[in-house]
């Protein structure tokens, strides 16, 4: 038995406090002065007895408060000895299959190793198998059966996952805490440096474990890799689209290396780079020639070496038309139209393409046929063109009404519906101009809370903006700038002034760029998607309370869900490289292009001194002892009695209340009938 | 018309002891309705006929004169009686179960006697004991006797243990002539040995009186539940039960009085039991009473 802390016990002496309490300073019964005993003999009652036998009582539950309390401060420990091997102990065999595991026959070497490592199993022996991939994987139930432990092994395919030491260790610590026998750890892997987690803490073994690794690579292999690439998810004009591609040496010599462009197969271009030693190196690629629709991108070096698995990168793009935006303007001052468009081409491969209409002859349009519809100072508009507007915005169409002089002259905002309560020209006031405030850095459109900075208003409409719509910016003066209202499925986005450099120079600034940019995604409902993703991220299949079906095609073009998973599975892990097609419901495929991360593409491996320390968080004793022939060795672990302590001392403060209570109670019913003594005490 | 006796508690409540003693004899005087004689000293007895072999000293010539027989004229003191007070200022006296503790009671039954002999011009003595004479006041009848002796009952404090062996072997000495002698305690000791140590003043032709005092609570105790008792005088503690105070001892201390009233009688001394919740005048009176009609 021993004790953590051990300084604690200095706290016995807090034990007296009762005996001084008790002995020195214990109740007495108050005598009371009387003139002669003479004729006193002395008499005990029975109950006087009984409360000195609870007095002492009392006393000894204290002494064993005080004393267990020093005893759990202490945290005492008992040296537990469980026997080492025989049919006791538990083998477990760890294959690591991450993305760098590819790298020549590491794998089949690894596989090999655990093959070894089972092989000499005693007979009567546990056997294990774990994938260590993306996650940690357990290939089968412990079990003594030779075959079934070689099965597993050999089940376990190349992955493109990447996985840290750390997600082992974890693991490792689970398992011991439920099979309590000692557990021997053979790891087969190439010892990434890059696999180490963030905190070497997080790969502490449990005592009960020992590890002993198995290391199946040098460590020194030169390899080349498609580190990034940079591409649009959505193509409308691919002459202007760039596709930018990081090449990155790992232990190589500097050297050219001639980069490939290819598109469904097809290759585009290709180019040449000269990579530093052991650097990187980015190579730009301008146009890109696609059909209609998702195609299939890859950029990929020539040339083999360590890792030929990442020498190509993967990305998918869709390309598609310009969606037209109705863009009515007030036909008395054309310039926001010119500002607008400028913003948008400026904004670079825009989905967008703008058509302006004077108000007076939108009357002739069909809004449903645009992205989204601009309404700039449009305040003469027919009856029922407002009404198909209003439609349109129902069924999911959107508007950004832009509010100048001409609609002033209405009293509510036209779709929208806002009031109109009156303008402002801040010219004439003392603060000369007006500028936005309390912005909603929340809001995609205003995702930054500088997207109105410096913009001077001079000129703004007062609106009053009850829920359900949302102020997403306000002025100096506290009246809404911008607001957006939900009317059905759609959504109406209202600026209290206007973008035509007239009431305010809001299109001079570079934030009316990505403001046009924005607010033409969020009203066009243009999605940003990213060109390429990587192994073990997720991509979301459905929100909580839709329940239709949604298809998941991996790279070989089949489903990779079961149907019932398919209509319940709210995510799904891109579990290796490749292209995944995912179909929603009543909406048109998505491509995901996903790529091992290129973590695993540095080959260096630990240190064995950092083997050797992670070795020694665990078990070390075992690691030395041959596999083969276990001998019935003694192996010791702490056992902290504290959760019995603390269950004892709840026991013992119980009976100190209730013993303490009666003796209290004994005491005070005896001082409600006091002896009239003398005035002066004794 | 009944009369109204002084409370003990009235009496704590007056400051002075010669008030109280004047407030006790003056009323208990006039309580007595035209019998200013009562008191320790009586001049005048009677006339007896002259009998041959009597002392013509004691003849009445005047008498002779007027009608030529031959009358003695009797006394029943020849001249006033001297009174000595021994006051118990023992630890015990300390107790006190109400207003008035008793050796405040004790004061003041002393102070009244010698209010009372100083009015009939009797010399008044006082000795105050515990297990030593912590006090002597020698008898006197001079002017000013009264004020010492009040200023001795009042600082009269509280003492040791009671012996009574040792501080009467010294009264013996002091008290050379018969008087009165007027013993005030509480009297815890065996009625054999007080009477024992109290009887040779009875046999030098003094006449004692023994006054007890004695607390209510002393004579029917009214304890609790079980009770630490500490005795007074020795400091020692005893567990009690309420059963046996209410029983077995009030047998004992009523046995107690009963030894005691009787030795003392039957070695002619007055005894006079006088608890603390008494009217004071009214003990006084009664043993007035009494001793008047012994006379």
């Amino acid at each position: 038995m021993g004790f953590f802390a051990p300084w604690f016990l200095a706290g016995i002496v807090g034990i007296g406090l009762p005996i001084w309490l008790h002995l020195l300073k214990r109740h007495k019964m108050e005598p009371k002065p009387f003139a002669s005993l003479m004729f006193f003999e002395r008499r005990t009652q029975s109950s006087v007895k009984h409360r000195r036998l609870l007095y002492k009582l009392l006393m000894a539950f204290r002494l064993l408060m005080i004393a267990l309390l020093v005893l759990l401060f202490a945290e005492p420990f008992f040296r537990r000895s469980t026997p080492v091997g025989g049919g006791e102990r538990l083998l477990v065999g760890v294959v690591d299959h991450t993305f760098s595991m590819r790298a020549g026959n590491a794998l089949a070497r690894a596989k090999g190793e655990i093959h070894s490592a089972m092989s000499k199993r005693a007979p009567t022996e546990q056997g294990q198998i774990i994938a260590l991939g993306q996650s940690v994987e357990v290939v089968n139930q412990p079990t003594a059966d030779s075959d079934e432990l070689n099965a597993a092994i050999d089940s376990i395919s190349p992955g493109d996952g990447r996985a840290t030491y750390g997600d082992l260790a974890r693991y490792l610590r689970t398992l011991a805490a439920s099979v309590k026998k000692p557990i021997e750890v053979h790891l087969a892997s190439d010892f990434q440096k890059s696999a180490m987690p963030n905190g070497f803490a997080e790969m502490q073994l449990p005592d009960s474990v020992t590890l002993v690794p198995h290391r199946v690579s040098s460590g020194k292999s030169p390899n080349w890799a498609v580190e990034t690439v940079t591409a649009p998810g959505s193509v409308t004009d691919p002459k202007k689209v760039v596709v930018a591609a990081m090449i990155r040496g790992y232990e190589t010599d500097a050297g050219k290396k001639s980069v490939i462009l290819s598109v469904n197969g097809k290759t585009l271009q290709t180019k040449t780079v000269d990579v530093p030693a052991n650097g990187r190196a980015r190579v730009e690629f301008v146009g890109l020639d696609a059909s209609y629709g998702l195609n299939r991108g890859e950029v990929k070096i020539d040339g083999a070496d360590s890792l030929d698995a990442d020498n190509h990168f993967n990305f998918g793009f869709e390309r598609s038309e310009p969606r037209k935006i109705l863009f009515a303007y007030d036909a008395r001052e054309a310039r926001a139209v010119t500002y607008y468009k400028a913003a948008l081409e400026a904004a670079g491969d825009s989905p967008f393409s703008t058509e302006a209409v004077p108000c007076d002859l939108i009357a002739g349009q069909t809004p449903s046929k645009y992205a989204f519809v601009v309404l700039a100072d449009c305040a003469a508009m027919a009856p029922p063109f407002e009404q198909a507007l209003r439609d349109y915005v129902q069924q999911g169409g959107s508007i950004l009404i832009t509010l100048g002089p001409a609609s002033l002259s209405r009293d509510k905002v036209p779709v929208a519906n806002l009031p109109i309560e009156g303008s402002r020209y801040a010219g004439r006031d003392a603060e000369r101009f007006l500028s936005a405030t309390h912005v909603d850095g929340g809001h995609p459109v205003t995702r930054t809370s500088d997207a109105f900075e410096g913009v001077m208003y001079y000129q703004s409409a007062k609106l009053k903006a009850d829920p359900p719509s949302r102020v997403i910016a306000r002025l100096s003066d506290g009246s809404p700038l911008l607001v957006e209202t939900p009317i059905g499925e759609g959504r109406v986005l209202t600026f209290a002034s206007t973008i035509d450099n007239i009431a305010n120079d809001f299109p001079l600034h570079p934030n009316f760029v990505a403001f046009a940019e924005r607010s033409a995604n969020y009203l066009g409902r243009a999605v940003d998607r990213p060109s390429s993703a990587l192994v073990g991220s997720t991509v979301e299949l459905r929100s909580v309370k839709s329940a239709a079906a949604v298809e998941v095609n991996g790279p070989d073009g089949k489903p990779v869900m079961s149907l019932s998973k398919a209509a319940t599975a709210r995510t799904y892990a891109f579990p290796k490289e490749g292209y995944f097609e995912v179909t929603r419901a009543g909406s048109s495929p998505e491509l995901y292009a996903v790529n091992a991360d290129r973590r695993e593409s540095d080959l260096e491996a630990l240190p064995q001194e950092t083997i050797d320390l992670w070795k020694n968080t665990g078990h070390t004793d075992a690691a030395n002892s041959d596999v083969a022939n276990p001998e019935q060795a003694e192996r010791e672990h702490s056992f902290s009695p504290w959760r019995w302590i603390l269950f004892i001392l709840l026991l013992v403060a119980i009976a100190e209340t209730l013993v303490g209570n009666r003796y209290l109670g004994e005491v005070s019913g005896e001082s409600e009938k006091p002896l009239e003594s003398s005035k002066e005490a004794a | 018309m009944s009369q109204q006796y002084l409370s003990p508690d009235v009496l704590a409540s007056i400051s002075g002891l010669d008030l109280v003693a004047k407030t006790v004899v003056e009323g208990f005087i006039a309580g007595l309705h035209r019998s200013p004689d009562f008191g320790f000293s009586q001049e005048f007895a009677e006339y007896r006929v002259y009998n041959p072999g009597d002392d013509l000293r004691h003849v009445d010539w005047n008498v002779f004169a007027r009608s030529e027989k031959m009358y003695l004229k009797r006394y029943r003191g020849e001249t006033n009686t001297l009174v000595t007070i021994l006051l118990d200022q023992s630890a015990s006296m300390k107790f006190g179960s109400h207003a008035i503790r008793k050796l405040d009671f004790a004061r003041f039954l002393a102070a009244s006697i010698a209010y009372l002999a100083s009015g009939q011009r009797d010399a008044i003595g006082l000795v105050v004991f515990d297990d030593e004479v912590r006090n002597y006041i020698p008898p006197s009848g001079r002017q000013g006797q009264l004020h010492r002796i009040m200023h001795a009952i009042e600082h009269a404090d509280f003492g040791e243990r009671t012996n009574f062996a040792k501080p009467f072997v010294h009264c013996m000495e002091f008290l050379k002539r018969r008087g009165l002698v007027v013993v005030i305690s509480d009297f815890y000791e065996d009625p054999a040995k007080i009477i024992e140590a109290v009887a040779p003043l009875g046999s030098r032709g003094n006449e004692v009186a023994l006054f007890h005092i004695l607390d209510p609570e002393e004579i029917a105790p009214k304890l609790g539940d079980s009770v630490l008792l500490l005795d007074m005088e020795t400091q020692e503690t005893l567990e009690v039960t309420s059963e046996y105070a209410r029983l077995e001892y009030v047998q004992k201390i009523n046995s107690h009085i009963a030894d005691l009233r009787s030795k003392a009688q039957g070695a002619n001394m007055d005894y006079c039991l006088m608890p603390t919740d008494r009217p004071l005048d009214a003990g006084l009176r009664e043993y007035l009473a009494a001793r008047k009609g012994r006379i």
